[in-house]
């Protein structure tokens, strides 16, 4: 059958392999055309095969993280820990909105993600629970050098981006405007990735914004502009992203997934005693400048230590989703600490 | 009664076709006026007998190719019947072959190709049949090169064979070498004669040239003007070559240049 | 040709010139426009670390399998449907409909139901190209010049063989312009799409060293896209040069 068809599409072609060369220039065009355009999809398949080559997931966790100093936990132990090495995928994204897609759609096993998001997931249904925090602080509300704004009431009628609705970070903002008796709503907040925060800043497009480290930092080191607040101030101990777990993962591979976490609390220690060793692998991890984490590491606002997850700082954080109409009912939080 | 049916090929009898137009299509240029039934063919009557090399001649824009269409079974008659050796015509057929006005070659095939192309049976010793053909129709050495590599004369030569090597029983030309040079419509014209006299087949042949129907035809069939009937059916028993300036000929062709309107001193 | 050639040599080279002489005599920061020599340095770099090899072969797998995918599917279909007046009717409102909408707008979709990796990348290619191509095969049906329907019907030839031998080859060569068009766009939509969609291939690259502030990666990304556009295109022209198709262009 095979022969047959292979002589159909090349008719001078014989058994004999030296006269098959030789006939080629016989071959119809359109037949070759279709071999190379065969060769090409089985040559390419391969490639990628072959260089994807460690994807075996079976006894591997995927874990989602955004570059960010709150999610810092997963590339120390990333570098320090052989668990990691062997056991864990970590999956970069660098916009909220597409980690949602990718715990909603069950991609991940485990996932970095700010507590609002994590609450409106568990609202919706989706199977995760929340286990342990990224880190405490370490969020900043940055203002552009250019603006002339000296104090929080200054903010009014600017522009100010935060990283997402569901965002602490947005949280804390309606809370510090409300203190400060300013109208939320005489302040235009826009959405941004945290990566594109300080250029917009320094491009002028927006006049501040509120997110985690180190973006606070970088518009300092850029020159753009500098921290009015920290988060700290206007919520203390301050927690911005969580860790969440799917349900059926922890169903499917508890012990993997009891060691990544008790894993991921150790990092907090160590990193609390080895801050500069702690900025190098983070910098070469996310991509960023060494500079850059170390500055922010060292100016202690963030803290690594008191990062389990108690549920009664996720119903106040649940209380003002609902006040600020976030979501409609107070969410129902779940917590995940038999790995303890 | 059943006799005269087997003796000719084709019976047509009281043949019409009229189009509806549409409103909305070509309104301007039709010669109709829109919604009205637009008469093409008024009641053919004619019969061709087996073997015959019949030319249909009339002015342009008669009906000729419609007529052809019908005949061929590529469209359907409003009124009247078709009859190819007493059966009525159902649709095309490989037996009954066509070459059309415009360039029917496939483009995407070589010449030697299109012509395997009226062939059914398997490819080895189609092969040779092939060749014999080309050789035929004077293209060996051709046989590689696609229509747009040939002449004109070339590709309407290289549509004659694959028309012939099917071995139609009836072959229909329309008009095929009215885009051709004069030259080359002489040694086509030739060509078709000796082509006539090896096959043993019915030859419907449409052209506007009347020289060529007179030197080809064994038969005239002259169409009047639109909506087209016989303006005069005339068998023509001359051997080949015919010339066309002296004896009966002269003035046959005068005459149909009479009847077609014209009043040149020829 | 070596006008051709000579045109493209002289407009690279002016490019490279205009970028080189803005970025410094304007003194431009590297973080607004990087300067040649260090998106050269950067593209460097990105070879060495096997970064850039990694992820074009990420990025081609991609688009080869939703190309492929959209020709095996969208061809077959248009070719049909442009022979078939019912089925016009029938499907062509549908497809003007999905056809506007950008490959884009599929992203939440696809995430949800591929999840991330290649699965919702080749997906938005074979969408992005499917359209487009459905409706390029349908017009060239239709234009197909009807004297070689004819003599198709004369010799009998029937079903398979009728599409085999005349309705695709007669179609083929505005097929090809069809692919050539489609497969730029696919180009265009795996970038954006593995921007979002992907952890790997091109648009990745670019959207990691965008995060890591390495405005030089990004550019030497983007020359990177556009070379392989361009080889693409050539690739894809070489069809055009097939003897069974290039009675279209000499008709011209």
């Amino acid at each position: 059958m095979a022969y047959q068809i292979l002589t159909r599409l090349f008719p001078g072609a014989d058994k004999n392999a030296v006269n098959c060369v030789k006939r080629l220039k016989n071959v119809p065009p359109e037949s070759i055309a279709l071999t190379l355009a065969l060769v090409w999809l089985v040559s390419i398949t391969l490639l990628r095969f072959s260089i994807d080559a460690n994807s075996g997931t079976r006894d591997r966790l995927k874990v989602g993280y955004l570059p960010i100093t709150c999610h810092l936990l997963l590339p120390v132990g990333m570098d320090r820990q052989v668990f990691f090495k062997r056991n864990v995928i970590p999956v970069k994204f660098t916009s909220w909105p597409d980690m949602i897609e990718a715990v909603k759609g069950g991609e991940l096993d485990a996932a970095f993600i700010l507590a609002p998001i994590a609450l409106s997931l568990m609202d919706q249904g989706v199977p995760v629970q929340i286990a342990l925090l990224g880190h405490r602080n370490g969020t900043g509300l940055v203002v552009s050098n250019s603006a002339d704004i000296r104090d929080v009431t200054d903010l009014r009628n600017k522009i100010v981006a935060i990283p997402i609705r569901f965002s602490m970070q947005n949280l804390a903002l309606l809370i510090l405007l409300e203190k400060r008796g300013i109208d939320p709503n005489s302040v235009t907040r826009v959405e941004l990735p945290p990566p594109d925060m300080p250029s917009a800043l320094a491009s002028k497009s927006i006049d501040g914004y509120i997110v985690g480290e180190p973006y606070a930092t970088q518009a300092e080191l850029m020159g753009a502009g500098r921290i009015l607040k920290n988060a700290s101030s206007i919520w203390p101990q301050f927690i911005s992203s969580v860790v969440i777990v799917s349900k059926n993962s922890i169903r499917a591979r508890k012990g993997l997934m009891d060691k990544l976490l008790k894993g991921l609390f150790a990092q907090g220690q160590w990193i609390e005693t080895h801050r500069r060793q702690a900025a190098i692998i983070g910098a070469r991890f996310f991509g960023l400048e060494p500079r850059l984490i170390k500055r922010v590491l060292l100016k202690k606002e963030v803290s690594y230590r008191n990062i389990l997850p108690r549920s009664k700082e996720f119903q106040d954080i649940g209380k003002q989703m609902v006040r600020f109409r976030l979501v409609d009912r107070l969410p129902k939080v779940e917590i995940y600490n038999r790995w303890q | 009664m059943e006799q005269d049916e087997t003796l000719n090929k084709i019976e047509v009898r009281n043949l019409k076709k009229s189009y509806v137009e549409r409103r909305s299509k070509k309104r301007f240029l039709s010669q109709c006026e829109p919604q009205e039934d637009c008469k093409v063919l008024d009641g053919l009557d004619f019969s061709i007998p087996a073997g015959c090399f019949a030319c249909f001649i009339g002015p342009s824009g008669c009906g000729k190719s419609t007529m052809f269409r019908i005949i061929s079974g590529f469209e359907k008659p409003s009124s009247g019947t078709v009859l190819i050796e007493g059966k009525p015509v159902t649709g095309p057929s490989n037996r009954h072959v066509c070459v059309f006005q415009e360039d029917g070659l496939f483009p995407w095939l070589t010449a030697r190709q299109n012509i395997a192309m009226g062939l059914t049976n398997a490819a080895e010793e189609a092969r040779d049949e092939v060749e014999e053909y080309l050789e035929l129709v004077g293209l060996s050495g051709f046989g590689d090169h696609y229509p747009h590599e040939l002449s004109g004369g070339m590709r309407r030569r290289a549509e004659v064979a694959r028309a012939l090597i099917t071995n139609p029983e009836i072959l229909f030309m329309d008009e095929p070498f009215g885009a051709l040079d004069f030259v080359t419509r002489l040694q086509m014209r030739e060509e078709m004669v000796n082509v006539h006299q090896m096959f043993d087949m019915t030859i419907l042949f449409i052209t506007h040239d009347i020289d060529e129907a007179l030197q080809l035809g064994d038969k005239v069939i002259m169409l009047s003007d639109r909506p087209a009937t016989v303006a005069w059916d005339l068998d023509l028993d001359f051997p080949h070559p015919r010339d066309l300036t002296a004896g009966p000929l002269k003035d046959l062709r005068k005459e149909i240049y009479r009847k077609m309107g014209l009043h040149l001193a020829l | 040709m070596a006008v051709r050639r000579a045109g493209f040599f002289l407009i690279f080279s002016l490019l490279l010139l205009l970028w080189h002489s803005v970025t410094t005599f304007f003194d431009i920061p590297e973080y607004l426009f990087p300067r040649p020599d260090s998106v050269a340095g950067a593209m460097w770099e990105m070879v060495l670390g096997g970064q850039l090899y990694r992820n074009t072969i990420a990025s081609l797998f991609r688009v080869t399998w939703g190309f492929y995918l959209a020709i095996v599917t969208a061809v077959p279909l248009g070719l049909f449907i442009g022979r078939q007046r019912y089925f016009r009717a029938f499907l062509n409102p549908l497809i003007q409909f999905l056809r506007p909408i950008s490959p884009l707008a599929w992203i939440p979709m696809a995430l949800m139901w591929f999840g991330i990796g290649d699965k919702p990348a080749i997906f938005l290619i074979f969408l992005s190209s499917f359209f487009p191509l459905v409706v390029f095969t349908i017009s060239s049906v239709l234009n197909i010049k009807k004297t070689y329907l004819r003599v198709a019907q004369n010799f009998g030839l029937k079903g398979s063989r009728l599409y085999l031998r005349v309705i695709l080859p007669a179609a083929l060569p505005e097929i090809i312009t069809a692919l050539r068009i489609t497969l730029g766009t696919a180009w265009l939509v795996i970038v954006a799409a593995e921007m979002i969609a992907v952890k790997s291939g091109l648009g990745y690259l670019i959207m990691d060293a965008r995060n890591s502030l390495r405005m030089d990666k990004v550019v030497a990304g983007m020359v990177a896209i556009g070379l392989i556009g361009l080889v693409l295109d050539h690739v894809i022209r070489l069809l055009e040069r097939m003897p069974s198709v290039e009675w279209s262009r000499m008709r011209r």
